[in-house]
Order: structure tokens, then sequence, then C-alpha cells
């Protein structure tokens, strides 16, 4: 038998943890606001029962219009899951509990999650659940998703209330009697009008009050509420919520004192956003993590470098001089190999993103840069989206969703491309270590923070050109500090990094296959393949930029995925005997290199971005306009690049 | 109207205040209200951020973030939580701060009172007060006295609630 169940909570309060600990699967979790965007569907297998659970993006209310908040509330709406469990913290359960009111207007087959009781114990506070239950009439079932603990609780209650469904009357909360009789009257009005209703009328009601534009889709034309009555109206009703859940938290809870920030926290706080050092010290860490994804990450990177190679030359040396084991040794393993050199690096940055998302430094540095963010008419919000950009661009772009403003959304979206992927981590990291070998961790740092200053002016160009917009506003909670766990940084990587390791097995060893094919047919000087051809019927183009028909070639196979850049140009380099960095570094002059970097940093992203770009904004010509505008950019700032740099090495 | 009330965005870092309004469209009204910015509800102003803004606010607990454009737009008073004894209704207080000079201050020591005593009110008869010291013995405090003892409400007794469940 499968049951049905919907997790909703707002944002950080563990759902993910808790889905995670309920179906096994490995959905990674983030300390920051706003990470599910997407429901993520998994699957328990318990006590003869399938139970279909379904992770929701957190939302505060079920009223607001971003499109994470309606993707939540539109599931609970129309495909009427059979349980819903609310997740509230339990350390500051208020604006749980709040969402919590509002679903029980709607249904009450729901279960109260009260997750991170840990945190509360170390408080030092305890919280009674009977007393919950007792208030609110709803399963309350305290946990820590962390350690499981709870879990299996939790299920045996998931399918209790799915046997022993009640008769569905939900539960009855009284509001102030004016708001009461505003209630009665459209309620009377709505059953009036509108026939099978799915819905109860009084919840009905008290959505149209607050100004739900989905009480239409239930039930048209009912009578308008003028402005300020409306707001006096869903004030009181707010207000009500709170003043109940207020005292729900006097009687259910012992030795919790007025809310206050942990003293540790407050400490950490005031360093880390303080009024001076706040910014530098973002920048610092930023510098760090770039800094650390070179040199932790070298020794192994160097170790797989030196093992593909043997693997080549052992490849040749057993199959003999053919075509096949050219196709392996110079083909395959070294084009992929090329790539799978980087794997240290990947994992060593997203191993310092993961720290930064698990601690809950990220909406702290969006709070800290938020004014700068202001001044480009976005918020600290895209912010964190275009973040999630440095690890690949198509969750960035995703991750857009939870943005409630479209105008935000938007140039969001369309400046995600230039926040610079881990995938073009390797063409840096490669070009970097081989023409700037002193300073390769600041050549970087310089490449990531062009990046940011990109997407940063593109964004203010972009809303001066198309929307002249107001700017939107913040409103974020700052999630309390959480030491990051080994099995947490682990999980997070593997998640994110394990993304690389396919691609290096399906397209950039698919692409490799072809980029030999290409340039090894027709057979003999590598100058009249079929890639060269390629290449130099596009060089011309180039010619400012010095970029000869295999960097040429290699842009354009480039656009599948990022990393085959590298992967071509180890075909192309290594065909002259001399192995494939050296003869790269006696072919091109580190003007041309930097170049190069930056015309990978700002050039059309990889064919899976284009996509996610094109799904998301639903427009074919923001996504061409994206296109054009990258390669304007990127053939531009290579150039300026390549002159300065230039004159500056004079060369 | 402006002057009767402060808004949000004037306060001061570490001040408590009290929203009393919320002025914003319905749509920022109904996310403000789900972080827990209604009416009644108690704020602490947390820092700002390095350049002035946003800041941080302390609400139920939770730490949120808003721009002073939008705190701009909630309407709060500063809580002014010290009170003399003379005003304070039934209920559990904290001394504060003893207004007197010398002998009075000799005096209330003598009945157990000085900063950080805890004062149950029992009564109080238009400043003749009813108290317990320390939750000792029942003592009657006259107006004179009680309106040199600045004190702090400890414990808030839970409102008469009209509201609640009936399902
Ligand atoms: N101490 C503790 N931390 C938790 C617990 N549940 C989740 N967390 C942490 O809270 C953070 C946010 O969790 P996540 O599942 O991403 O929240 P979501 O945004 O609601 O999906 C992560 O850093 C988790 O490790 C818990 O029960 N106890």
């Amino acid at each position: 038998m499968t049951i049905k169940v919907a997790l909703m909570g707002n944002p950080n309060v563990g759902k993910t943890t808790l889905f995670n600990a309920l179906t096994g699967s490995r959905q990674h979790v983030a300390n920051w606001p706003g990470v599910t965007v997407e429901k993520k569907e998994g699957v328990a297998l318990y006590k003869g029962f399938r139970i279909h659970v379904v992770d929701l993006p957190g939302i505060y209310t079920l009223g607001s219009k971003s499109l994470d908040e309606q993707i939540a509330r539109d599931y609970l709406l129309f495909e009427s899951p059979d349980v819903v469990v609310v997740i509230a913290d339990a350390v500051n359960p208020e604006q749980g509990l709040y969402l919590l009111l509002q679903i029980l207007e709607l249904r009450s087959d729901v279960i109260l999650v009260m997750n991170a009781v840990d945190e509360l114990e170390r408080e030092g506070s305890r919280l009674n659940r009977y007393e919950l239950e007792k208030h609110l009439g709803v399963h309350v079932i305290p946990t820590v998703a962390t350690k499981r603990e709870g879990v299996s609780e939790l299920l045996d209650t998931i399918i209790h209330v799915h046997q022993t469904r009640p008769a569905h009357q939900p539960v009855r909360f009284r509001y102030d009697q004016t708001v009461e009789n505003t209630i009665e009257q459209l309620e009377k009005v709505i059953l009036s009008k509108c026939e099978n209703l799915n819905v109860p009328a009084r919840w009905l009601a008290i959505r149209h009050i607050e100004g739900d534009e989905i009480v239409q889709w239930f039930c048209e034309s009912l009578p308008p509420i003028e402005g300020n009555e409306r707001k006096k109206l869903s004030l009181q009703i707010a207000r009500s919520r709170y003043d109940h859940i207020n005292v729900i938290i006097r009687e259910a809870y012992s030795g919790k004192s007025a809310p206050k920030r942990l003293p540790l926290d407050e400490a950490i706080d005031h360093v880390l956003t303080h009024k001076y050092l706040g910014i530098p010290i973002f920048f610092t860490i930023m510098y760090l993590i770039f800094s650390f994804t070179f040199k932790v990450a070298q020794p192994l990177s160097d170790l797989i470098d030196i093992s593909v190679s043997r693997l080549a030359e052992f490849a040749k040396a057993s199959l003999g001089e053919n075509w096949l084991a050219a196709l392996f040794s110079d083909g395959i393993i070294s084009g992929v190999g090329a790539v799978l050199v980087f794997t240290p690096n990947i994992f060593v940055m997203f191993l310092g993103l993961g720290i930064l998302e698990e601690s809950g430094y990220l909406p702290r540095a969006a709070f800290v840069i938020d004014r700068i963010m202001y001044a480009l008419k976005l918020s600290g919000r895209s912010f964190m989206s275009l973040i999630l950009g440095f690890g690949c661009n198509v969750p960035a772009i995703l991750s857009t969703r939870a943005i409630s403003d479209p105008r935000e959304r938007l140039v969001t979206i369309l400046v995600s491309p230039f926040v610079t992927c881990s995938a073009r981590l390797p063409i840096y990291v490669l070009l970097a270590g081989l023409f700037f070998p002193q300073n390769a961790g600041s050549v970087l740092f310089l490449i990531y923070a062009s990046s940011v200053f990109l997407a940063a002016v593109s964004s203010v160009l972009l809303n001066r050109v198309l929307f002249k917009g107001e700017p939107v506003p913040l409103i974020m909670e700052l999630p309390r500090y959480r030491r990051p766990t080994v099995k947490g940084l682990l999980n997070y990587s593997w998640s994110k990094g394990r993304h690389f390791l396919q691609k290096a097995g399906t397209i950039i060893l698919i692409a490799s296959i072809a980029i030999w094919f290409l340039g090894s047919f027709p057979p003999g000087n590598v100058e009249n393949s079929l890639a060269a051809r390629i290449g130099k019927f596009l060089e011309p183009l180039f010619k400012p930029l010095n970029y000869d028909w295999r960097i040429t070639t290699a842009l354009i196979f480039g656009t599948a995925a990022k990393e085959i850049v590298v992967s071509t140009l180890s075909t192309f380099y290594s065909s002259e005997g001399l192995s494939f960095t050296e003869s790269l570094r006696n072919s091109i002059d580190p003007s041309t290199a930097l170049s190069l970097m930056f015309f990978v940093l700002a050039y059309i992203p990889c064919f899976a971005t284009i996509a996610a770009i094109r799904s998301e904004t639903q427009s074919d010509k923001w996504t061409l306009v994206s296109l054009i505008y990258g390669l304007v950019v990127a053939y531009l700032l290579a150039y300026l690049v390549k002159v300065v740099t230039g004159l500056w090495l004079g060369i | 109207m402006r002057g009767e009330y402060m808004r949000l965005s004037e306060s001061i870092e570490g001040m408590a205040v009290k929203v009393v309004d919320l002025d914003a469209p319905p749509e920022l009204r109904e996310r403000l209200l789900g972080l827990g910015f209604v009416p009644g509800q108690t704020v602490i102003i947390g820092e700002a951020a390095p350049l002035g803004d946003p800041r941080v606010y302390i609400v139920g607990g939770k730490l949120v973030t808003l721009r002073d454009v939008e705190a701009q737009k909630i309407k709060i008073l500063p809580i002014v939580d010290l009170i003399p004894l003379e005003m304070a209704k039934p209920g559990l207080y904290e001394v504060e701060d003893l207004t007197g000079g010398h002998r009075f201050r000799q005096k209330m020591e003598a009945l157990g009172i000085k900063k950080g005593t805890k004062i149950r009110v029992i009564r109080n008869l238009n400043g003749l007060l009813a108290v317990l010291i320390n939750e000792g013995e029942e003592v009657e405090i006259g107006r004179g006295w009680a309106r040199k003892i600045l004190v702090r409400r400890m414990e808030v007794k839970p409102r008469d609630d009209k509201s609640g469940f009936n399902g």
C-alpha cells in the first residue's frame, strides 16, 4: 500500500536532512535558506508500506508569490498528499507553528515534527510534546534528523494517521469576533456560489481576506475587500495566530528564556559581519578557498597526471603501433585523463564551499555584501544563487526559483553563466600553472574576481537597459551556526563532484573519441585533419586574439562541456612528440594564455546551462540574448586582456 | 502619522521594540507576517551590515535581515521596560535601581530590597502595595517609597485568551 507524504516547513529547519533520513537518499543539505528549490521525491519501505515522500521547498506562509512558495502550496492543494508532515525548528518554533496553523485550516491529517531537539537541550530547555499535542490537535514527534532520532516513530505515526484517518473536520481556530463575522459572511457567499468545493470554505474565506489570488481558482467573483479593511483583518488574523502560538510555547516549553542569541553565535557574528572587517573577511575567505583549491590538490593532481601518462604509454606499448593504440592512448586515455587530473582541485573547492554552506556563513556573506548587490539592483538572495554557480551553473539557475521578484530572477539567470563553474576550473588550473607558476593562486583569484565583476556589471547593465527597475527586498533568515560534520562535507563534495566524474565518463569520453577521429583523419599530418579544417575555417575570426586553429577547435568543442577544451588541447598538442603541456608552453605566450582564460570565462556556457536558461526563462529570445551577449563580452574581454598584458609583459 | 510612532529603520542597535503596524503592500506584508513581524511582537535590533544597511533583527529567536527600505514600513514603539513599582500590576518584578538618597537605600536594605531583588506584587491599591520580597513574607509598601523603586517585569501573565481551538 502506498502512502503519499508531503514534507513542509520553513527554510533551513532540516527538511532535506529528514528527507534523507526517511528515504535513505543522499540529497545534499545546506545551511542556508532556500536550498530546496524543487520538490524531491523518494520512497521509504516500512512495515509493508510504500511511503512516498515529497520534500517541498521551504516556505513561511501559504500565501506569497515566489515560485517555490507556489510549488509548495500547489502541491498541497492539487496533488492531495495523504499525510502532511510539517517540520518546525524546536529551538525557535514560532514561525514554524505559524505555518502549521495555516495548514491546519486546510486539513487535519497533519503531523508536526519538532526537529533539532538536540540543540534545544544544549540550550538547557525542554519541550513537552503532549502539551503541544493537546493544544494543536495533531501528533507531535521530536526528532534529531541528523542522528535519525525519532525517524522510525515518525514513520509509525505516518502509517497510524493514514490508517485511522478520522472524519476530516479540520481543526478550527477561532479569531477575534470582527474577523469571525467577516469569515462567516464570506463562507455563506462561498457555499452559495460554489458547489463541489474540495477545500474547506472557511479556509477559502480566510485566504480571501488575506488577499490570496488562488481563491479565484476555487470560487470566482467573491466580493472584493477594500484595501484598508483587508489589511486590518489580515493583521488581526496574524496577531491571533501568534498570540495563540505564544501561549502554546509558554505551556509546552520549560527552561526557555526569552528569545536570545547564543552568545557564541553572537560573538562570531560580531566579527564576521563587522562594520569594517566584514567585507575584507569575506574576500579573504574566498581567496583562501581558491588558493587552497590550487595548492592542496596539486600533489594529488600530479600523481594522477603521472599515472595517466604511464597508462597511455602502457597502452601504446601493449597494443602496438596501430590506429587502435593511438585511439586509446592519444584519444581516450589522454583526453579523459587530461580532465581527470583536475578531480582533486574540484573536490577541494567543493570541500571549501561545503564548509561555507554547512556552517551557515554564506547567508552572512550575502548579508555583508547586500549593500553592494543593492547598488546592482539585486539582493543578497540572488547572490546566493550566483555563488552556487561556482559549482555548476545549472543548479544556480534552477535555484533562482526561490527569488520572488520576476525581474530579479531573470537578471540573475542571465548573468549566472558569468559565474565561473567548476568545469572551467581545469582550463584555468592548466594555463595558470603552466604560464604563471609563481602566481597561479593569484591568477586563479583574479579570474574568479573578474567573474564576479562581470556578473555584477552585467546585472547593472541589464537592469538599466531592460527594466529601469526598483531594487528588490532582502528578507532572509540567518541560520544558527553549525559545525560542519565530516559526513556532511563528504556527502556534499561527493554529491556535487560526482557530476564531474560522470561527465568524464560520458560526454568527455565521447568527445575525446570524436576529437581524436577528427584530428586523425584523413591520416597523415594533423594540419590537414578534419578538425584542423574546422579550426582553420574559423581561425581568421580569432586572428586578432592570436588563437591558432587548435585553440579555435578546442573552444568550439568546449561548448558541449567546458572540460573538453582541455582534452582537445591535449589531443592536438600532444601529437608533436613533446608532452602536451610542454608543447603547449612552447606554442603560445603568457598573454595569449591569460586572454584565453578570460575568453573561456565568458563565452557560451555548456549545452546543459543553455538548456537550463531556456527552460527557466521559457523564452528563446532571452536564451539568444544570453548567448550572444556572452560571446561578445568574451571576445572583447579577451582582446583587452591580450593587449594590456601584452604591453605589460613586453611581448 | 509620523512622529507618533517610530519606524523600525530608525531604531538603534540593542534596542527592544514592539511592532505596532505594518505599512507594507499586501505581498510584502504577508512575508513579514510569516517571519513574525506582527503587531505586538517584540523585536530586538541586531547589528548592521558593513555599509549600514541591511540590518539583523531578532524576532521570536530567529535572526532576520531587512533592508532599511523594508524596515521603514514597520511602525514600532520602543519598549520602556523600567517602571516605578508604584505602577506595577500584580506579577513578578526585579529591582533595577533605587532612585532615593542614602537613607532611603538603607531603609530598603533593611527590608532586603536592593538591585536584583525579586519583588512579587500581590495587590496594588493606588500605589499602596502588598508585595513578597524574594518570595518571603508579605510586606506593605507605601506610595512614596514605591515611586522610588524602579523595577522590570520578569514574567508575563498569559493574556486572557479569547481565541483558541475548539475542534
Ligand atoms: N544539530 C542538528 N542540526 C540539524 C538537524 N537537522 C538538520 N540539521 C542541520 O541543519 C542544516 C539545514 O538542514 P537542511 O536539511 O538543509 O534544511 P532544509 O533547508 O530545511 O532542507 C544542515 O546544516 C543540517 O546538518 C538536527 O536535528 N540537529
